[in-house]
């Protein structure tokens, strides 16, 4: 069966081309959440293999989310960070609290893919 | 290297003549066989070895689109228009370059005559095409217009998007711009190489099928948020600051080695100049290096510089001159650009 994954993003735009990006490559979006609470709501409810998290929300910082989500123990999602450039000590935090990855904007769906398929390998 | 092989297609018997005399006068290229209509030229071209087809558009029954179509879907072969009708509507032109038609060239209007005046034309064109990237001659996928809105973020590290284009480019563009939201908080400059009186047309359509409002950019237009300004045909265009410290269009008597009317490395050195590396550039498909000297300056600058990928250039001329120059931070598939350009912006 394919790995789900939940995209957590305020832009549509951004969520529609990791949404796309992902079912190309195999993926089943199970999700999408355009702010933090929505984000966990979303978590709890679905419990998906993965989850892709930006971390500039309009209700919430992305590493707020993953302390939550990596504190929650009927929770098994793997979770990549997306953050802008110049956030590196925001970088180190999320890798820290138990990110797989991150990736750093902009990327490209390739980058994207392939961090996800690392974080499954 | 053999003779390129032609098969010239034509309507008219005194067209096919002209031309055909245009290709066997020239050195490296024959015809191999002309056509009347579509349909006589998707016969010859599957059952014989040919490198490009001359292409006219209205030719009765089974015109030019017919001929692409049914061609291309048995075999990829370069095929060039060469057609009157993009003097008063692109649409024609455009539907047979997303067919998979490589390029094409103007025919003069009611003077058949005048067709041996573009000889010189005609044969550097046939030339370039010949050399296209057969890999990717195939029908684009319907455009269809992005409608997604971006959440962009409040502090932005780029003021301008700016994308050249050449051979293959009016596609390509198309692939871009259409995928850009409608609420794209810069402006966006184009400057695609293409005959002056295609212009119009040409940003006819983009507007159509762009969310951004796409016009041709006059002297002392200002640059803002909203638009898609294509660069003139009949002049070089650049950017400056008006008296106000508006950026705005101007058009510049300098010449350029590499093309002019409109001339990329023109635009981008002024964009490099005004806006510095708060730009991202992009080079797509394209015959030739115009728009490398540019994007070194914009590089150089600290700018975001993009050139479309080898896979997917119909001809990888002007994107591969920027990489071999060690001046593009990205080459990315036609399909990644909107919206890496988009993801720089968040």
């Amino acid at each position: 069966m394919s790995k789900t994954v939940l995209i957590v993003d305020d832009s549509m735009y951004m969520r529609t081309m990791i949404k796309d990006a992902l079912v190309e490559a195999g993926y089943t979006v199970v999700g999408e959440a355009a702010n933090g609470e929505s984000a966990i709501d979303q978590a709890m409810e679905l419990n998906p293999d993965l989850i892709t998290l930006d971390n500039i929300l309009p209700d919430m910082i992305g590493t707020d989310i993953l302390k939550v989500i990596k504190g929650e123990e009927s929770l098994s999602s793997k979770v990549i960070m997306i953050s802008a450039v110049g956030q590196e000590s925001v970088i180190q935090e999320g890798m820290s609290i138990g990110a797989e990855d991150y990736i750093v904007k902009p990327f490209t769906s390739d980058q994207l893919v392939a961090s996800v398929q690392k974080a499954f390998a | 290297m053999g003779a390129i092989k032609v098969i010239v297609a034509d309507d008219s018997g005194l067209m096919r003549l002209i031309i055909s005399d245009i290709i066997k006068e020239a050195e490296g290229m024959e015809v191999v066989d002309t056509a009347v209509d579509g349909k006589d030229c998707v016969e010859k071209a599957l059952k014989q070895d040919v490198d490009l087809i001359l292409l006219d558009m209205t030719m009765g029954k089974y015109d030019g689109l017919y001929a692409i179509k049914n061609i291309l879907k048995e075999k990829k072969v370069p095929i060039l228009i060469l057609s009157a009708m993009g003097n008063t509507n692109m649409d024609p032109i455009m539907e047979a370059l997303k067919l998979g038609a490589v390029d094409y060239l103007n025919k003069p209007e009611r003077n058949n005559a005048k067709v041996r005046e573009m000889s010189v034309q005609i044969v550097r064109k046939v030339r370039q095409v010949a050399r296209t990237n057969i890999a990717n001659i195939a029908p684009l996928p319907e455009v269809k217009a992005n409608t997604l809105h971006h959440t962009f973020d409040a502090v932005l590290n780029y003021d301008v998007i700016v994308i050249g284009a050449s051979t293959g480019g009016p596609t390509a563009v198309e692939a871009v711009v259409s995928k850009l939201p409608g609420n794209l908080p810069i402006p966006v400059i184009v400057a695609q190489h293409m005959p002056a009186n295609f212009i119009p047309s040409y940003a006819n359509r983009l507007d159509s099928i762009s969310p951004l409002h796409a016009v041709i950019g006059r002297k002392d237009d200002v640059v803002e948020a909203g638009k898609i300004i294509i660069a003139a045909g009949s002049r070089n265009s650049v950017l400056k600051r008006n008296e106000v410290g508006k950026v705005v269009i101007d058009f510049s008597k300098e010449q350029y080695k590499e093309f002019n009317h409109p001339s990329i490395d023109g635009l981008l050195l002024s964009v490099a100049e005004v806006y510095g590396s708060r730009t991202i550039a992009a080079i797509l498909t394209g015959m030739g290096k115009d728009g490398a000297l540019g994007m070194e300056a914009i590089y150089k600058k600290g700018g975001y510089t993009i050139a479309q990928d080898q896979a997917t250039s119909v001809v990888y001329g002007m994107p591969k001159a920027v990489h071999d120059r060690g001046v593009a931070r990205v080459d990315l598939p036609i399909k990644e650009i909107p919206g890496f350009m988009v993801s720089c912006l968040s």
